[in-house]
């Protein structure tokens, strides 16, 4: 198993890295690719956290998701997920970036019907 | 996940009565100009049976497989090309899940008004910024069949609507 690494023109605002039967390099391959001070990332599946580079060249999970830290807030992305898993919402997959907080706040939570 | 028709395993789950007439309400409430609806997923036509008892304006009923005569079948993924936008128009859905973004997504090519279901998932990965998004929910343990799953529900209008 290999990892899915993006092409160059899609990491300029954020983007995803994950493990894939598809795809025969390793994160070896592609590492120097990465300019890590340009980034926040996080683990992108069940509780999303922001992993350290260590952290993320472990590859202990199936995916991250690295945000450019110019576009995007780590503050307000954690308080988003921290305001999801107050209202008892999981994200199975961070694939990209949450609407905003603001927005967030229009979702209303039922129980089945 | 879902149900599965033996024929072409392609993803079918039904929508509950009870879902449905929510669906129904809230797209009553926010939408009060509507001149004809779309049911792009029909199937076997149980959320058009709920249209038809809060809206007296033409349906047009498609479904990829439909299982009743009066829909006809229309891939809205890969045909969507052949089908006009008509302005006034209000589509009801319950989508493939595992292609819900895809069908909002041409959906609101080719209608300004939209109550759909989805998976819980795709409340995060639909474009907000695009759309005006009116409501949303999160809908947890609703009950499909057999199924137990939180889904997701968004009301929806074009920004140039």
């Amino acid at each position: 198993m290999g990892i899915f690494f993006p092409d160059e023109k899609h990491m300029d605002k954020w983007f995803r890295i994950i493990k894939s039967n598809k795809h025969k390099n390793d994160l070896d391959y592609y590492i120097s690719r990465i300019n890590f001070d340009n980034y926040f990332i996080y683990k992108k599946t069940n509780k999303q956290r922001e992993v350290s580079k260590e952290d993320f060249l472990k590859f202990n999970y199936s995916g991250y998701i690295f945000f450019n830290k110019i576009i995007y807030d780590n503050k307000e992305l954690q308080q988003s997920l921290e305001y999801l898993w107050s209202l008892g919402i999981t994200i199975m997959y961070l694939d990209k970036p949450l609407p905003r907080l603001s927005d967030l706040k229009k979702i209303k939570v039922i129980d089945g019907l | 996940m879902g149900n599965y028709r033996e024929t072409n395993m392609r993803e079918f789950i039904k929508t509950p009565d009870s879902l449905g007439n929510f669906m129904l309400e809230l797209s009553k409430k926010h939408f009060n100009n509507v001149e004809e609806i779309l049911e792009p997923c029909a199937g076997d036509g149980a959320l058009v049976d709920i249209i038809e008892k809060h809206y007296n304006v033409p349906i047009i009923k498609l479904d990829i497989q439909p299982l009743r005569d009066d829909i006809k079948e229309f891939n809205f993924v890969k045909d969507i090309k052949k089908l006009e936008y008509k302005k006034n128009r209000l589509t009801i859905m319950n989508p493939p899940f595992a292609k819900s973004i895809k069908f909002i997504e041409n959906a609101l090519k080719k209608s300004d008004m939209l109550v759909t279901l989805c998976s819980s998932n795709t409340l995060f990965n639909l474009d907000w910024d695009k759309y005006d998004i009116l409501e949303v929910y999160y809908i947890k343990n609703q009950i499909f069949g057999e199924l137990k799953l939180n889904i997701g529900l968004f009301v929806i209008k074009n920004k140039s609507y």
